[in-house]
């Protein structure tokens, strides 16, 4: 069976439509989880509330378990689906720049379009801001191309690039994920409350 | 006739271990209808690469990245992520509503000014769209969607932004505690 | 807290834990036996010569005939544009990309259909479709063309066209002589009771 449209059991046509869908469950779900709200996302990084890090593990959780499920079952084929390709150093460089502006703006792209769909005036600039970066990054790609295409490893999950067998990695990312929200608990009772 | 008094569910979230659960099926849904994951900048870049190409074709045909989105029987716009993120704006105004959540304002910290707050919004937006582009995704794209079919390249963008964000917000804590 | 939180927790890490401890998963590409007898039931993947002929004579693209015999036989004489893949190679990686390939029709062929079959049958365990074997092999391949008898006169038309085109198939394999012994026999037959119809046609 696995994954309905690239099987064409769903004809390609209604791919736009689910998207739609999807993206209002997705659009829900964070901004009932308060992924609206750029003060009570950055509580993540300050230690007075930890929603980002407890929703967010606790996706990834949930999704791989059931995608390693439904693979092992045969209903899905875990080989069709898209897995995002590895590039060293953009991975690295990217991933430390978007944390440089996650800290100055508060918000991420998706959370950012849940801000504006309530009405949050910061998320409408923050939004302008990522036109303006991505903009300004098509100016400075020529000399960026090298970097950007260097180091590039196809499209490999972290157990195969060690070597290791999925499962026993997917059972120590629920570890992880337990220790991390163990973790969370106890620091957010020691620290000082803010209101927002 | 008693009254009924309006609760204010403003500040009511979802439990977020809750959420969570829920947003893994979301993507085990997404990943088992259409074989990918969930995104955000890739629809913030369609608009840009659509906008480039509307106000300055030439630029758009001659510029090494944005060439790569342009095809001639294919409408930039005309893309999963832009309907996926249509998606998005419906389904969080509709949480929005629900939970009486619907207020123009300027969110900030009360140490900082607003004005303060919008200059800084834009420039993390600047470094935050600049540094998608670079890593080919963002927190819901390569992070969230890359961890949930076990990318090598969703996790180190995902250590590398929430890391980096450590260190960047103690820096600059002064603009939210 | 903890008492509400303590349900979850078990249940995820009880289905990590499962997972790993669960029998290795089947990943074998194979098509279960009652599928495969289906499909060796019906004869539809034996192609006959006249049809593999037709389709190379008219330079069908998506034809790609495959040999299986050993590769001395296929360099002796093998049918022209076949690969050689001798039956014992098949399952190589590179031939199965050969076989793979997307809107390509794959026709085994071997001396007779013994070994052409087998090929057949591999593959379509492999779960590899549009694989189709050259009936009778080479063997039907010359009987049919190159041991051509031209038929009787009280032949029946099909009979007559279908050694037409069997003629036909000859001359362009081979760029041999015309048989004209045939073709005033068979015009003996026709012309006289057709004539009249037969110059209405030469005019279109």
């Amino acid at each position: 069976m696995g994954p309905l449209i690239p099987n064409n059991i769903i004809p390609a046509d209604w791919n736009n439509a689910i998207a739609l869908l999807l993206g209002m469950c997705f659009g829900f779900v964070l901004e009932a989880s308060g992924f609206s709200s750029s003060r009570k996302i950055m509580g993540t990084f300050f230690g007075y509330d930890f929603v980002v890090l407890r929703v967010f593990f606790t996706a990834a959780v949930t999704s791989i378990l059931g995608i390693l499920y439904l693979d092992y079952f045969g209903w899905l084929d875990f080989g069709q689906l898209y897995i995002h390709p590895t590039y060293l150093t953009s991975a690295i460089v990217g991933g430390v720049i978007m944390g440089f502006g996650f800290a100055l703006g508060g918000y991420c792209p998706g959370t950012s379009y849940c801000a504006v769909a309530i009405g949050k005036l910061d998320a409408l600039v923050y939004s302008l801001g990522l036109f303006l970066g991505i903009y300004l990054f098509t100016f400075v790609y020529p000399w960026l191309e090298t970097m950007f295409t260097s180091n590039s490893l196809g499209n490999i999950t972290v157990p195969g690039f060690f070597s290791m067998n999925t499962y026993v990695f997917v059972f120590f990312v629920i570890l992880a994920a337990l220790g991390m929200f163990i973790a969370a608990t106890l620091v957010q009772r020691k620290v000082k409350k803010v209101d927002y | 006739m008693t009254e009924k008094i309006k609760k204010d569910h403003s500040k009511t979230y979802l439990n977020p271990y809750f959420g969570g659960v829920l947003l893994g099926i979301v993507l085990i849904l997404t990943f088992y209808i259409t074989g990918r994951g969930l995104g955000a900048s890739g629809a913030a870049k369609s608009t840009v690469v659509t906008t480039i190409q509307s106000v300055a074709p030439e630029y758009a045909k001659e510029s090494g990245y944005v060439s790569q989105f342009i095809s001639d029987d294919e409408h930039p716009m005309n893309n999963w992520l832009v309907f996926e993120v249509i998606g998005v704006f419906a389904g969080a105004f509709l949480s929005g509503i629900l939970y009486g959540r619907l207020k123009p304002k300027v969110e900030h910290s009360p140490k900082i000014t607003s004005r303060k707050r919008l200059i800084v919004a834009l420039l993390g937006g600047m470094l935050f769209g600049f540094g998608s582009q670079v890593a080919r995704g963002c927190t819901s794209g390569a992070a969230l969607s890359g961890m949930a079919v076990l990318s090598l390249g969703g996790f180190i963008t995902m250590m590398g932004i929430f890391g980096s964000a450590y260190i960047f917000s103690w820096t600059f804590r002064k603009l939210w505690i | 807290m903890i008492k509400k939180y303590l349900f979850p927790v078990i249940l995820m890490l009880g289905l990590g834990i499962v997972l790993m401890l669960l029998p290795p998963k089947k990943t074998y590409e194979e098509i279960p036996p009652d599928e495969l007898l289906r499909q060796v039931s019906g004869n539809s993947r034996f192609l006959s010569a006249d049809l593999v002929a037709d389709r190379m004579i008219n330079s069908d693209p998506s034809l790609l005939l495959i040999d299986v015999r050993e590769s001395a036989f296929y360099n002796e004489f093998s049918l022209p544009g076949a690969l050689n893949i001798p039956l014992a190679k098949i399952l190589e990686q590179e031939n199965i990309e050969i076989l793979g390939q997307e809107g390509m029709d794959i026709v085994f062929y071997s001396t007779g259909d013994l070994l052409a079959d087998q090929a057949w049958m591999i593959c379509k365990r492999k779960g590899m479709n549009d694989i189709f074997v050259l009936k009778g092999g080479l063997n039907e391949w010359f009987n049919s063309f190159f041991l051509l008898q031209p038929p009787l006169e009280t032949a029946s038309s099909e009979e007559i066209s279908l050694y037409q085109f069997r003629n036909g198939v000859k001359q362009h394999f081979t760029g041999g002589e015309v048989q004209t012994q045939a073709n005033p026999a068979t015009e003996k037959v026709i012309v006289a009771p057709r004539q009249k119809k037969a110059a209405a046609e030469g005019g279109c």
